[in-house]
């Protein structure tokens, strides 16, 4: 039985005869019942890392025809390189962003020490993803040029990132560091439409009673420069009367 | 007699408390990435933890998960293991004390216990459990980091169980065994009729005195409801956080989420107030980071110095408050636990052991001398000077540390501890229960978080209360066990007054506390 479970005041006495001996189960001391550690450096899992990086981000307003992309290079890992004839390489559009490849571009321009390890290129998941056929493996650290490409159906809004899939396995094997944005486009409304108006509802004078009326806007010193030494006015428009003006001390 | 007899406890106690030497003090040091291969990789880690035990009754645990990112620590996902059971393959305790690894179905972490009985101080190094990372849909050409969690957890073992304490006076929506009054006995999972006055039912003392009468608990002496077999009633083995959800654990699980999920966790001008002890601030630029200042020296609550959080003197082991039952589901979906329904609340306090009127978790009537003062305020060793419970009157005022009260030779009342060791259940912040008494919550399951949480931040478990269009936004955990500001009343083990109530508007009082049921 566990000790102190029971305790009542009249058992206050039993409970200091055992508490150097009662169970660890009730006892603690410092901090609290948690904690966390967490790596600070990255470790490959294992797996060929392949990069994709774009020379530059890619930003669009929100629109339908055709934008080059900039130009993506692809580098396999520089000592067990990943890439193999056979497997297509794939650049994806990330799922859910309302954008597309440009389905009629059938040329691309390929460059890169891998330029001629490759052939055509090709579109699959309703143009969400660029497939680049691959006719030789890889050597290690080699690179892949791609440009004279194009986005179109860019109607999303914010940005992404490109993913690569060098081994068309359908899971994402790097990101491209760099963004394509689609630029807000507003169309923004509310009620009514963009007219207003609004009239007077009583007539007012048009008369100035012998003096001149004046309403500037400007800093204060430019009012005294203008009206020195003294200024000051008085005016009776359409039944309201007053004075103003400025005084130079 | 009642007052005699407190002042008797306390002069017996007061020497205990001064030779505090042992924590539990859960440590996780050193994690990396090992053997990557065939879409695996091992997580080798050193945990350490003083005071463990195992015994014939019962033991502790740390529940233990790891959360992995792939873009160098911008976004944190929860990593799935290779299998379960006990001891899977490829899993490894390290050097140091005998422990299993208990890995449930789901594979979102490990319960780490002793294997054989015994008590202590556990450190051991090189400890590995294994990372299934196609699972989690990661590429092998991935770079990765991990950052692994530990929760103390206490278990509760199988068995029967009573729930209600027969009190006759104070009566607040306790429940009872039909309408005798007495308490009644949870002797399976099986379903079980709520109220209606029948023989076997599960009353409530026709929910006298609870705040809410007749909009919060459905059922009382002349209305029944079913409770189905599916809702957990504490019957079942479960796992439980031996303490309430601290300032820094809140704060990890903030710092691990999206700003969006961050938007809907934090409050837009953050709570931050020293008189109720909330110590959270974050800073203004991106990506912002959450901390604690109790100290008051890193400026505002929304633009703080990231330097001057996190200080010794800081608080961030002081249970959170603010933490609104919507969060607190949030919190147990991302660490892959669960709510803990009002029937375990019950079990974690009480145990097997037969009801006393009016007790609180630690099973007797007794309230040691309130708190006077404390030592080492906000820091990893704060300690009142005395007594047992969180409640009005104690000073300072508000939220304590977790487990302040427990010390190297602690009994179970000194600790405030209910029978199988979980701190603080009466008094210093509200626990968060699933009701019985509204429709919406009886529907729930004992199904675990998935540790993954939806783009808005809330919790997604579509069994659990408050689950709303695809989200727990809803704010439907009740309230047991007192809090910092509360009376004693709201601190005993049976007492409902806030059982049925989601929102008592007091969120300065309100924390949290996970379950999960074992394997």
């Amino acid at each position: 039985m566990r000790t102190g479970k029971t305790i009542t005041a009249t058992s206050a006495w039993w409970t200091l005869g055992v508490a150097t001996a009662c169970a660890a189960v009730y006892r603690g001391g410092l901090n609290d019942s948690h904690a966390v550690a967490v790596m600070t450096t990255d470790v490959g899992l294992g797996g060929s890392v392949v990069a994709i990086g774009s020379a530059a981000d890619k930003s669009m307003s929100r629109g339908y025809v055709p934008s080059a992309i900039q130009t993506i290079t692809i580098t396999d890992d520089p000592g067990a390189p990943g890439i193999k004839n056979g497997t297509p390489i794939v650049v994806r559009i990330p799922a859910g962003f309302a954008m597309t490849w440009n389905e009629t571009d059938m040329t691309a321009t390929l460059g890169g020490t891998a330029a001629g390890k490759v052939g055509a290129v090709s579109y699959t998941r309703a143009n969400h993803r660029l497939m680049i056929a691959v006719a030789s493996d890889f050597s290690a650290g080699d690179t892949l040029t791609i440009s004279d490409l194009s986005f179109k159906n860019y109607l999303d809004t914010g940005n992404t990132h490109l993913e690569l899939d060098f081994n068309n396995d359908g899971l994402a094997d790097a990101y491209d560091g760099k963004t394509v944005t689609i630029a807000t486009v507003f169309h923004c409304g509310g009620r009514n439409d963009c007219y207003a108006t609004m009239a007077m509802k009583q007539d007012r004078g048009l008369s100035i009673g012998g003096a001149v009326f004046m309403m500037v806007r400007c800093p204060p010193q430019d009012i005294e420069r203008a009206f020195s030494p003294v200024w000051r006015v008085s005016y009776i428009v359409d039944g309201y009367r007053g004075t103003g003006g400025s005084r130079r001390q | 007699m009642r007052s005699s007899r407190i002042l008797v406890v306390a002069v017996l106690t007061l020497p205990i408390f001064a030779g505090i030497a042992a924590a539990n003090n859960v440590v996780v040091a050193n994690p990396d990435l090992k053997s990557p291969g065939s879409g695996l990789a091992k997580v080798e880690f050193d945990l350490s933890w003083d005071n463990s035990w195992r015994d014939s009754t019962n033991y502790d645990a740390c529940w233990v998960f790891a959360k992995y990112s792939t873009d160098s620590g911008t976004n944190w996902n929860h990593a799935t293991l290779s299998a379960s059971g006990t001891n899977p393959a490829g899993f490894t305790v390290g050097t140091g004390t005998a422990l299993d690894f208990v890995v449930p179905g789901d594979k979102k972490g490990a319960f780490i216990q002793r294997s054989a009985s015994g008590t202590g101080t556990v450190a051991n190094t090189d400890m590995q459990f294994v990372w299934n990372f196609t699972a989690d849909g990661v590429s092998a050409s991935k770079k990765a980091r991990v950052k692994v969690f530990a929760i103390e957890m206490v278990y509760v073992p199988q068995g029967s169980f009573y729930v209600g304490d027969g009190s006759v006076s104070d009566v607040r929506g306790q429940f009872e065994n039909g309408t005798s009054g007495a308490a009644f006995q949870i002797t399976s999972e099986g379903e079980l009729t709520l109220g209606g006055g029948g023989a076997g039912s599960l009353g409530n003392n026709n929910s006298t005195s609870m705040v809410g009468v007749t909009s919060y608990d459905d059922f009382n002496d002349t209305t029944s409801k079913t409770l189905p077999a599916a809702f957990p009633k504490g019957y079942k083995a479960f796992y439980m956080m031996k303490t309430e959800v601290s300032h820094r654990q809140y704060c990890d699980f903030l710092n691990t989420l999206t700003p969006a999920q961050q938007a809907n966790m934090e409050d837009s001008s953050l709570n931050f107030n020293v008189n109720w002890r909330n110590f959270i601030k974050k800073t203004g630029s991106s990506p912002v980071f959450f901390g604690c200042d109790a100290n008051e020296n890193a400026g505002s609550a929304t633009n703080a110095n990231i330097s001057l959080l996190n200080q010794t003197n800081d608080g961030e082991w002081v249970a959170c408050n603010f933490i609104y039952p919507h969060r607190g589901e949030a919190f147990a979906d991302w660490a892959a636990l669960r709510p803990m329904t009002e029937l375990e609340f019950e079990k974690a306090c009480r145990g097997p052991l037969s009801p006393v009127a009016g007790e609180y978790a630690w099973g007797n009537t007794t309230l040691e001398t309130q708190t006077t003062s404390m030592t080492g305020k906000s820091s990893v060793s704060e300690t009142p000077n005395q007594g047992n419970c969180v409640i009005s009157g104690c000073s300072p005022g508000g939220a304590y540390r977790c487990g302040c009260f427990a010390d190297a030779s602690s009994s179970r009342q000194n600790a405030g501890a209910g029978y199988y060791g979980a701190l603080e259940l009466s008094g210093n912040l509200y626990e968060r229960t699933v009701r019985v008494g509204i429709a919406a919550s009886r529907s729930f399951t004992d199904a675990p978080g998935d540790g993954v949480l939806s783009s808005s931040g809330y919790a997604n478990e579509s069994s659990w209360p408050g689950f709303v269009g695809g989200e727990v936004t809803g704010w439907e955990l009740g309230h047991r066990g007192g809090t910092y500001n509360g009376d004693s009343l709201s601190a005993r083990v049976s007492d409902r007054f806030w059982a049925g109530c989601g929102n008592n508007g007091l969120h300065y009082t309100i924390g949290f506390r996970a379950v999960r049921s074992a394997p």
